[in-house]
C-alpha cells in the first residue's frame, strides 16, 4: 500500500478523470476542504514527521497492580521473539498492562466496563511507595525516548504519561503524535481482547479494520456531503410543503389566475420561473368579471389636454382666416408674380406705359418703388394663408379622431356584472356613440365649441363606471391579493435557494461517486490483508475443519460490520458460533497479527498477553510458527502463564528469549533471562561433550560449528540492538547484518563498526581476552568438516569454555 | 525395511477411520521409525559409528555433515513425531490430521536425506 500519496490527492485525481459535471466536482472540492482532509497520508492518518520503526527497549514498573518493588524488563530492540512467561499472578499481566496504559492512557481489560474492579486495584497492595511506569523506546533516527507516568495518589487518572527525547523537557505524550496510530494498529493485544475482538460487536471490528484501511477520511468526506444533502433535501421538502399548503389555498380560490398558477404547477418539470410570469400576467382572464373589470380599468381616459390644445390650434388657425377676410393665398401670388413680372420689364426695357390699362407713362420711379413694396406684401399675405389653411386642417384632422371608436369590452359587459356598472356602461356607451358622432360629422366650427365638454363628459361617465368596477375588482380581489402576495414571498424564497432540485441531484451524484471511489480502495486495500488474515488462520488452525472462506466489510451506517465466511468441511457455516473458543481466540489473532504488522505502522513491536489459553497442542504449535514469522520483521513480545509456547518454541526450534517473571513474597516480581539463541547452542555443544560413543573429529566439529554459531548469533543480537538504539532504519540494519556473512565480518564490524578491519578488532578482543585470537581461529578451522582438525588436537571442551568467555567478554565490550 | 516402507506402513494406520487412539501413535511411532532408519542409513553409507550415538546427537552432527537444510527438515520431522508418540498428562490425543501432517514432514526429512548420501 502506498503511504506518501495523501488522499486529497488521489481524490483529485481521479476528480479529473471523473464523468462528474463541474458543479458536482466543485461539491467534492469543497468536501475535501471542509473534510480536511488535506495533507493526511493514506491508511495511516499520522503525521508524516512521526517517528517511525519504533521499538521496546526496556520497560521498569514499580508498585502497578501485582508489581510490588522495582522490576526492571530489558527488551531487546529489533526483530525477533521474547517470550514472557510466569504463573498465573506472577505479575507478567501487570507489565503488559502497564505499558498499554502508559501508551495509550488506558487498557482494553479495563475498559469494557465489566471490570470496573480492576479500575480500583490498579495500585500494588503491599506497596508503600509511589507507583511509577517508565517505558524505553527506541525509533528511527531517535534512540531514546523516554515515557513515563507517575503516581503520587490514589487516582488512576491523576497523572499524566509523559515523553521525554534527549536534550528536551519531558512534554504530554500526545506530543508524539501516535494517538491515532495506537488505535489503528495497536500493538497490544490481550487474551479478553481476543475473545472480544469477534465478539464486541460486529461494527467494532468494521472499524477496527477500516480504521488500517484509511476508510475513515472517506467517510469524512462522504459525511460532509451527506449533511449537505440532508440540509438540501430538507429545503426541497420544506419548500414542497409550504408550496402545497399554497396550492391546496389557490385550489381553493375561484380565481382563474388561480386556477392558471395551479395548472401550469401540476406539470411535470414546473418552475418559479413560470409562477412569477403567471403572477404578473393579467391577459388570461378576459372572460370572467374580474378580468372584464381589469380590462375596463386598463383604458385609458380621453386626454383633454391633448384635446385641449388640439380646439385651441383649430380656433387660432380658423381666426386667422377671418383676418385675411377676401384675400385668397392664389389671388395674391398670382398679383405678386405679374408686378415682378412688370418691374422686370420696366427695368429691363425701360417699359412706361402699362400693358393692363394702356395708361402711358404711368411705369415711373414712383410706380416701382410702390410696385416692389406691393410684391413683399403679396408674397407675406399668400404664406400665412397659406399656413392658417394647413394648421386649420391639420388640427381638424386630429380634432375629429380625439374620441376613438368605443371600446369593444365596454359593449360586451359580462352577464353577472352588477347593475350599477351595467347602468354605467350603458350610460357611457350612449355618451360614447354620441360624441363618436359629434367629432366625426359636426362642422368644425360647432365641434371647436363643443369638443372639450363632450370629452369630459365622457371622462366623467367613464371616472363613475371605473369606480364602481374598483368596488367589484376590489371585493373579488380581497382573497386573491393576499395569497398572491404570499405565492411572491414563496417564488423570492424558492429562486434565492436556488434550483434546489438540481442541486440536491448534484450533491447525490457527488455523494455517490465518493461512495464508490471508497469502496474501490477498500477492496484494492483489504486484499493484502485478507489474504494475509486467511493465511495467518490457515497456519493457526492447523488441524480445525473449519477454513476461513472470505472476509469482507459489509453494510453501513450503524450496521456495519465485518463479514466472515466460515466453512466447516466444505460446508458454508452461516455464523461465528461454530467456533470454539479456541478457534475463536486463533482467528481474532489471525486479523491482530497482520494489522499489527503492517508497513505503515511506527510500531515494530507487538505485545500479546496470553494466546495460548484455549488452544489445543496443535494450535499452539501454528501459533508458535506464526509468531516466528511475524518475529523475522518484527519485535514480538508474548506473555504466557504456562510452559506449553516456549515448549513448542523448542521442539519446532524457533529463536526465541524466555524470561520467566517470578513472584516472591509481597509482589516481589524478578525477571530472569531464561534462555537465548546463544545460550542454546552452547549448551548443546556442552551436551555433545557428555555423548560417549561420538567420534572425537566429529564431536570436535560439531562443537566448534555450535561455538560459532553462538557467537554469530551474539555478534548480530548486539549488532541489531546497538544499530536500532542508535536510530538506523530496519532496513538498513538488516542490509549491513545481510552484508556480513562470516564470523569474521561480524567481529569486525561488532568491535570496529567495519567489517573490513577485522585485524584491529581482533586485536582489541585480544587485549580484552587474551587468546582470543587463537580461539576464533581454532574454532572456525574445527568447524569444518575434513579440514585436518584431528591433525592439531584441540580438546572441545576449552572451545566452548573459551567461546561462552568469548560472549561475556564481546557483551561487556558492547555495554562499555 | 526401507524408511519409506515404515512410511507406507505408518500411512496404513490412518486408513481406517475413524482412527483409533492407539492407531494414530502407532503411525507416528511407525513413521519416526523410517526416519530413524533413514538416518541410520545416511550414518553407514557416512560415518557408522555415529549410528550409535543419541538422537539428540546424530540431529546436531547432521547439520555439520549434511547440511543445515536437510539437518532442519529431518529435525523438524523427528521432533514432532516424537512429540506425537509420547503420553502426556491432561493433553489431548492427537489428531489424526495432526498425524497426517507429521507423516508429511516425514517424507519430506527422507527425501533431504536421500539426496544428502554420498
Amino acid at each position: 500500500m502506498s503511504t506518501g500519496v495523501s488522499l486529497g490527492e488521489i481524490v483529485r485525481d481521479r476528480l479529473a478523470s471523473s464523468n462528474l459535471v463541474d458543479a458536482q466536482r466543485a461539491l467534492v472540492e469543497g468536501a475535501l476542504v471542509d473534510g480536511a482532509v488535506k495533507s493526511l497520508a493514506v491508511g495511516n492518518g499520522v503525521a508524516s514527521k512521526m517517528h517511525t520503526e519504533v521499538f521496546l527497549t526496556g520497560l521498569t514498573v514499580e508498585g502497578f497492580r501485582g508489581i510490588g518493588p522495582k522490576v526492571s524488563v530489558a527488551l531487546r530492540p529489533g526483530a525477533g521473539l521474547t517470550v514472557i512467561t510466569g504463573r498465573n499472578g506472577s505479575g507478567k499481566s501487570s507489565l503488559a498492562e502497564s505499558m498499554e496504559l502508559l501508551l495509550t492512557g488506558d487498557n482494553a481489560r479495563w475498559s469494557d466496563g465489566k471490570n470496573t474492579d480492576l479500575r480500583k486495584s490498579w495500585k500494588n497492595l503491599h506497596y508503600q511507595g509511589d507507583t511509577k511506569i517508565e517505558m524505553e523506546l527506541s525509533a528511527m533516527g531517535s534512540p531514546m525516548i523516554v515515557l513515563s507516568r507517575h503516581w503520587t495518589d490514589a487516582q488512576l487518572d491523576s497523572s499524566a504519561s509523559m515523553v521525554k527525547l534527549p536534550g528536551k523537557d519531558p512534554a504530554p505524550i500526545d506530543s508524539l503524535g501516535w494517538s491515532q496510530a495506537l488505535k489503528t494498529y495497536r500493538p497490544f493485544l490481550s487474551y479478553g481482547e481476543l475473545g472480544g475482538l469477534l465478539e464486541d460487536g460486529p461494527s467494532h471490528l468494521h472499524d477496527a479494520i477500516a480504521n488500517i484501511l484509511g476508510l475513515e477520511e472517506f467517510t469524512r468526506i462522504k459525511d460532509v456531503l451527506t449533511a449537505k444533502k440532508a440540509t438540501l433535501s430538507a429545503q426541497t421538502k420544506e419548500a414542497k410543503l409550504s408550496w402545497t399548503a399554497l396550492a391546496t389555498e389557490l385550489a381553493a380560490l375561484n380565481d382563474p389566475r388561480a386556477a392558471a398558477i395551479v395548472t401550469a404547477t401540476t406539470k411535470k418539470g414546473w418552475s418559479v420561473s413560470a409562477v412569477e410570469a403567471l403572477l404578473s400576467d393579467d391577459t388570461t382572464d378576459h372572460e370572467t368579471t374580474a378580468g372584464w373589470c381589469r380590462s375596463v380599468l386598463s383604458i385609458p381616459p380621453l386626454s383633454l389636454d391633448g384635446l385641449a390644445q388640439l380646439v385651441d390650434t383649430a380656433q387660432n388657425a380658423s381666426t386667422m382666416l377671418e383676418a385675411f377676410h377676401g384675400s385668397d393665398a392664389q389671388t395674391a401670388l398670382s398679383t405678386a408674380t405679374l408686378l415682378e413680372q412688370a418691374i422686370a420689364l420696366h427695368r429691363s426695357v425701360h417699359l412706361r406705359d402699362c400693358p393692363v390699362c394702356g395708361t402711358e407713362s404711368i411705369l415711373d420711379d414712383a410706380w416701382l418703388t410702390n410696385a416692389q413694396a406691393d410684391v413683399a406684401r403679396l408674397h407675406t399675405e399668400a404664406s400665412a394663408v397659406k399656413a392658417a389653411v394647413q394648421a386649420l386642417s391639420s388640427a381638424e384632422r386630429q380634432l375629429r379622431q380625439c374620441v376613438p371608436v368605443i371600446p369593444g369590452v365596454l359593449s360586451q359587459p359580462p352577464a353577472e356584472i352588477d347593475d350599477t356598472v351595467r347602468s354605467l356602461t350603458g350610460e357611457l356607451q350612449a355618451e360614447w356613440q354620441a360624441a363618436v358622432g359629434t367629432f366625426q360629422s359636426r362642422e368644425l366650427a360647432k365641434l371647436i365649441q363643443q369638443a372639450t365638454s363632450t370629452a369630459q363628459s365622457i371622462n366623467g361617465h367613464f371616472g363613475a363606471l371605473k369606480v364602481a368596477v374598483e368596488a367589484v375588482l376590489e371585493s373579488a380581489d380581497s382573497e386573491w391579493t393576499p395569497l398572491a402576495r404570499k405565492i411572491r414571498a414563496w417564488c423570492a424564497k424558492a429562486s434565492e435557494a436556488g434550483d434546489l432540485d438540481s442541486q440536491l441531484k448534484d450533491v447525490t451524484a457527488a455523494e455517490a461517486w465518493v461512495v464508490k471511489l471508497s469502496n474501490e480502495f477498500r477492496d484494492e486495500r483489504l486484499a493484502p490483508i485478507r489474504s494475509s488474515v486467511e493465511g495467518v488462520w490457515n497456519d493457526l488452525r492447523c488441524d480445525s475443519n473449519i477454513a476461513l472462506a472470505s472476509f469482507e466489510l459489509g453494510g453501513k451506517g450503524t450496521r456495519r460490520r465485518v463479514d466472515l465466511s466460515l466453512t466447516v468441511d466444505d460446508t458454508p457455516a452461516p455464523t461465528l458460533g461454530v467456533l470454539s473458543q479456541g478457534e475463536m481466540h486463533a482467528l481474532a489473532l489471525s486479523m491482530f497479527l497482520p494489522r499489527a504488522a503492517l508497513d505503515e505502522s511506527p510500531f515494530r513491536f507487538l505485545v500479546i498477553d496470553d494466546p495460548v489459553q484455549a488452544m489445543d497442542p496443535s494450535k499452539v504449535d501454528g501459533l508458535a510458527r506464526q509468531l516466528a514469522k511475524v518475529a523475522k520483521t518484527r519485535q514480538v513480545v508474548v506473555l504466557t502463564h504456562d510452559d506449553r509456547l516456549p515448549e513448542a518454541m523448542r521442539r519446532l526450534d524457533i529463536d526465541a528469549r524466555v524470561l520467566e517473571v517470578v513472584r516472591g513474597a509481597k509482589s516481589g516480581v524478578q525477571v530472569e533471562r531464561s534462555m537465548d539463541p546463544t545460550d542454546r547452542r552452547l549448551k548443546a555443544a556442552r551436551d555433545l561433550l557428555k555423548e560417549k560413543n561420538l567420534p572425537a573429529d566429529i564431536r570436535t566439529q560439531v562443537v566448534a560449528a555450535q561455538c560459532r554459531q553462538a557467537l554469530e548469533a551474539e555478534c548480530i543480537d548486539l549488532l541489531q540492538v546497538r544499530m536500532i538504539r542508535a536510530g538506523m532504519a530496519m532496513a538498513k540494519v538488516d542490509e549491513t547484518l545481510e552484508a556480513a556473512n562470516t564470523l569474521n565480518d561480524l567481529l569486525s564490524l561488532l568491535v570496529m563498526n567495519d567489517r573490513k578491519r577485522l585485524d584491529e578488532a581482533k586485536m582489541l578482543i585480544e587485549q580484552r581476552m587474551p587468546g582470543a585470537r587463537n580461539l576464533i581461529s581454532q574454532i572456525q578451522t574445527a568447524a569444518h568438516a575434513g579440514s585436518g582438525a584431528t591433525a592439531i588436537p584441540i580438546e572441545p571442551g576449552s572451545l566452548i569454555e573459551g567461546a561462552g568467555k568469548l560472549v561475556k567478554t564481546l557483551r561487556s565490550m558492547e555495554s562499555a | 525395511m526401507k524408511p519409506d516402507d515404515y512410511l507406507l506402513a505408518a500411512r496404513g494406520f490412518l486408513l481406517i477411520e475413524p482412527s483409533t487412539e492407539a492407531q494414530r501413535r502407532s503411525a507416528a511411532l511407525m513413521a519416526r521409525t523410517g526416519v530413524e532408519k533413514a538416518l541410520d542409513d545416511y550414518w553407514d553409507s557416512t560415518r557408522s559409528e555415529l549410528r550409535r550415538c543419541s538422537r539428540k546427537t546424530q540431529l546436531l552432527c547432521l547439520s555439520s555433515m549434511a547440511g543445515p537444510h536437510e539437518s532442519h527438515a529431518v529435525d523438524m520431522a523427528w521432533r514432532t513425531l516424537s512429540d506425537l508418540c509420547h503420553y502426556r498428562p491432561y493433553q489431548i490425543t492427537p489428531l489424526a490430521s495432526e498425524v497426517d501432517n507429521a507423516l508429511a514432514l516425514a517424507a519430506q526429512a527422507l527425501t533431504a536425506l536421500q539426496g544428502a548420501m554420498p
